[in-house]
């Protein structure tokens, strides 16, 4: 089966020709897969909110070609089909939200489709039940917390049955409450088929993902699972991230000498690995001393 | 004497409407000189309504806010005596920048105190140097050709142009990227230690309250549920995680050892002590 | 949040009652009908009996008549000029001639035609504030769209005009508790808007309104993109979840509109004439 997204060679210059033009990326290749949840990590003006706008033909190449399930982005006939099939949900959710209704906001998109009245009241129904808003369907928007805003926003991307969901910073502006809610709106979506791109700069939302790919100055500077590229902390810090805490401080006690697998993301695996040692090193010496020298159990 | 003192203290927004909603109820607390404090609460719990009564920009309903001895309530105090006092930094400052150089809108707060013009340039200086922004370079750029760090930094330059004795934050590294979040609270921390400034910190970052405040204050729907030094209050790790706050995640691993029977000290909780404290613990030196 | 206080235009209230369910084209057609009513009748009856009309729909939407009257608050005092101009400056010669101020001369015809004046405007305000209060802006700008359809072919862009009125409608809240922010952020930075001349508070109002303007550009790039990326392209192609549809409850209420209005513009004695 071919990709679900294909990015070949892309180059992409802000104000071409101009005085302030400004290269956001540089030769990026790219393929992801469908049903993936990749995470694209990086800091402030590493290029992944150019990245992302190139995924639904918001934005196009400078150079090279954006490919998605098969359509070239450039090709403008095809854009409300890409559209139709990669949306996205962005950074700020007071200024995505259209109608006054939050029924009619996930309408929007299906109502832009054209399709049936019909059709259009069974995904609204079936998409708000699937984020867990279906009560809130009579409410005004601005009346939701932020989390809520942004599931309503999911939702309206969801009634466009889009084969992915590729989400643009949308746990920025939230409080962690908010954030809880929207990580695990998308994991449960992608739990049911949908590939999820989730852009962040918040590396600890980053563990639950399949595969992370952390940009820098417009090139992809490290791309692996989650485990692979976390353990890279000294790579992590030039590229203006920060290791969340747990694998911060699992990192600095094996730069320390202590014996620990290489590949801790969570903190119930660091509880495990710390009370193992404890177990070998505080347990009366009963003549298993010789125990510890095998205690990396990832290698 | 308390700079502020908050007795019995309760707003009603909207009070005789149908969406009539109380925000605070019976607040009682105080703040001394020198403080760095944080406040932690789940949103709606009040948190923003309660620093608007340290600036007088609200009066309460109910109950009295003395700020450095003067009571806001009174419709004889001097407003601009109390906003020159505490410094209120808003969420998204940066979205309050309105000036056509970034020196010309840090002045706007010392012009509103009617200070000299050498003086104001003096303080301008002054406070663009404590965010590090070098005035000479960007004085004269406009506060929208920088990139969204910078402008913060600006933004909360403006507030400290006024020399305030309290530095008030609303979540000061919100939406900021990792670096952008260490670069404003490490500015914090300096404004505190080397210029003595009182500072009171709101965040619902558990990670940022750890590493940054002594004392930290918890509210949930309008009251105070907790008041004390953060390691007191993280060890009540239930009562927050009930309140949908939970503890710093490297509190709660050291909690966890602590429960399987590996004695790590208990007054650990930053990410700096705790790479020491799991060490001596094991016996690992 | 305190801002909203003040703004209670188009208010809407849901008291679920039989006008509420009522197609909102329905409404608007019923009182645009009665709006001109209001300016045909002529005489003491019919405006006794609009005026019942007019109450037995409050009565019927179940909307306390306290807030309607509280809707006429904002008009008393052009009210009030009306009246005293009407009742002094008539410029009606002769007539009965009631009392006289000075130069001021007071007549019965002068003092009737005040009155009816000052009862248009409190009925137009009235029929007005009971579209709003029984229609929710969905319905309102619903119902505008589609009766400006047919108007579409002579270059009335209806569907614009309608979405044009509900991102309005969507932001309003947003960019008001947006400007009460900024306010007490320049307040913090000793800004006052209370004090000095007129020049003086104007310009007092340059660091609120740069940042709102600021802001609500950038909402509104970022709210163009996000319904390009949900496929937004116009009005052409797209279907709407909610269909109007005329109930027999419609025809009903229009009937019943349109007779009374016939029975409240025509002259009393026409109908006596007519009955006989």
């Amino acid at each position: 089966m071919t990709p679900l997204i294909e990015v070949r060679n892309l180059t992409h210059v802000y104000n071409a020709g101009t005085p302030e033009a400004v290269t956001a990326l540089r030769e990026v290749n790219l393929t992801i897969g469908r049903g993936d949840f990749v995470a694209i990590v990086g800091g402030n003006g590493s290029g992944k909110s150019t990245l992302a706008k190139h995924f639904n033909a918001l934005l196009l190449p400078s150079e090279g070609e954006v490919i998605v399930d098969g359509l070239n982005t450039r090709d403008r006939s095809a854009v409300w089909e890409i559209r139709q099939r990669v949306g996205m949900v962005f950074q700020n959710p007071d200024n995505q939200l259209v109608a006054t209704l939050v029924e009619e906001d996930v309408a929007f998109g299906p109502e832009n489709l054209g399709l049936p009245p019909d059709e259009i009241a069974r995904r609204v129904q079936d998409t708000l039940a699937a984020v867990g808003m279906l009560e809130h369907r009579r409410r005004e928007p601005h009346l939701l917390s932020g989390g809520q805003k942004q599931r309503v926003a999911i939702a309206g991307i969801l009634a466009m049955r889009p084969q992915c969901l590729v989400l643009d910073e949308a746990t920025t502006m939230l409080d962690p409450q908010g954030q809880r809610e929207v990580l695990e709106t998308i994991a449960r979506l992608n739990a049911q088929g949908v590939t999820v791109i989730h852009i962040t700069h918040a590396m600890e939302e980053a563990v639950h993902c399949r595969r992370v790919i952390a940009l820098a100055d417009g090139r992809i500077a490290l791309d692996g699972p989650p485990a692979e590229v976390f353990r890279r902390a000294e790579d992590l810090k030039s590229l203006r991230l920060v290791l969340p805490p747990v694998p911060a401080l699992a990192h600095r006690l094996r730069r320390d000498g202590l014996p620990l697998g290489q590949s801790i993301l969570t903190i119930d695996h660091l509880e495990d690995e710390l009370a193992r040692l404890a177990r070998q090193r505080l347990a009366p010496r009963s003549g298993s001393g010789e125990a510890s020298e095998t205690a990396d159990g990832a290698h | 004497m308390a700079l502020i003192e908050c007795v019995e203290l309760t707003h009603v927004y909207l009070k005789g409407t149908p969406m009539e909603t109380e925000a605070l109820r019976g607040i009682t607390l105080s703040i001394d000189e020198g403080e760095f404090v944080g406040i932690i609460g789940p949103t709606g719990s009040g948190k923003s309504t309660l620093i608007q009564h340290f600036d007088a920009l609200l009066r309460p309903t109910s109950g009295t806010v003395r700020v450095g001895g003067v009571d806001i309530g009174d419709p004889k105090t001097n407003l601009r005596a109390i906003r020159r006092q505490v410094g209120l930094v808003f969420q998204y400052p940066e979205h309050q920048l309105f000036e056509e150089t970034i020196f010309e809108d840090v002045a706007f707060g010392p012009r509103n105190l009617g200070l000299p013009e050498d003086e104001v340039r003096q303080r301008v200086e002054d406070a663009l140097r404590a965010v590090r922004v070098d005035p000479e370079k960007f004085g004269r750029r406009s506060p929208f050709s920088i990139s969204g760090g910078e402008m913060r930094r600006v933004a909360i330059a403006g507030v400290l142009a006024m020399a305030p004795q309290v530095l008030v934050l609303d979540e000061p590294a919100a939406g900021l990227d990792p670096q952008g979040k260490v670069e404003i609270l490490n500015r914090i921390r300096d404004l505190h230690r080397s210029r003595h400034i009182t500072v009171i910190l709101i965040t619902h970052s558990m990670d940022e309250a750890a590493q940054l405040v002594r004392r930290l204050i918890v509210l949930n729907q309008g009251q105070v549920a907790m008041d004390g030094p953060v390691r007191e209050v993280f060890a009540r790790g239930e009562e927050l995680t009930a309140m949908g706050l939970g503890v710093p995640a490297i509190t709660e691993l050291l909690q966890r050892l602590r429960r399987r029977g590996i004695p790590v000290r208990a007054d650990a909780v930053t990410p700096d002590e705790a790479p020491r404290a799991i060490k001596e613990a094991l016996a690992w030196s | 949040m305190e801002l909203s206080r003040f703004v209670t235009i188009g208010q809407y209230i849901a008291t679920e009652s039989p006008v509420h369910r009522l197609d909102p084209r329905t409404k608007i057609g019923a009182v645009t009908l009665l709006m001109v009513v209001i300016f045909l009748v002529r005489d003491f009856t019919g405006y006794a009996l609009l005026t019942a009309f007019l109450f037995g729909i409050v009565v019927l939407s179940r909307i306390p008549v306290s807030h309607v009257l509280r809707g006429l608050r904002p008009i008393v005092f052009l009210l009030a000029v009306t009246l005293i101009l009407n009742v002094f400056f008539s410029g009606i010669e002769g007539g009965q001639v009631l009392f006289r101020l000075g130069p001021l001369v007071v007549t019965r015809e002068a003092v009737v035609r005040a009155v009816f004046i000052g009862y248009r405007l409190i009925a137009l305000v009235v029929a007005t504030s009971l579209l709003t209060f029984t229609t929710s802006p969905v319905e309102l700008t619903d119902g505008i769209e589609r009766l400006l359809r047919p108007f579409r072919r002579i270059g009335v862009p209806a569907h614009e005009l309608a979405m044009m009125m509900t991102i309005a409608l969507r932001f309003i809240p947003t960019l008001l508790e947006e400007t009460e922010k900024i306010i007490k952020a320049q307040m913090a930075r000793g800004a006052e808007f209370e004090r000095g001349n007129v020049f003086r508070r104007a310009r007092a109002l340059v660091p609120v309104l740069v940042p709102l303007f600021v802001s609500a550009f950038r909402r509104a790039e970022e709210l163009a993109l996000a319904m390009e990326a949900r496929c937004y392209r116009g009005g052409e192609k797209r279907t709407r979840m909610k269909q109007l549809r005329f109930a027999p409850r419609d025809a009903f209420a229009m009937g019943v509109t349109v007779a009374a209005s016939a029975i409240f513009a025509l002259p009393f004695e026409t109908w006596v004439a007519f009955l006989r």
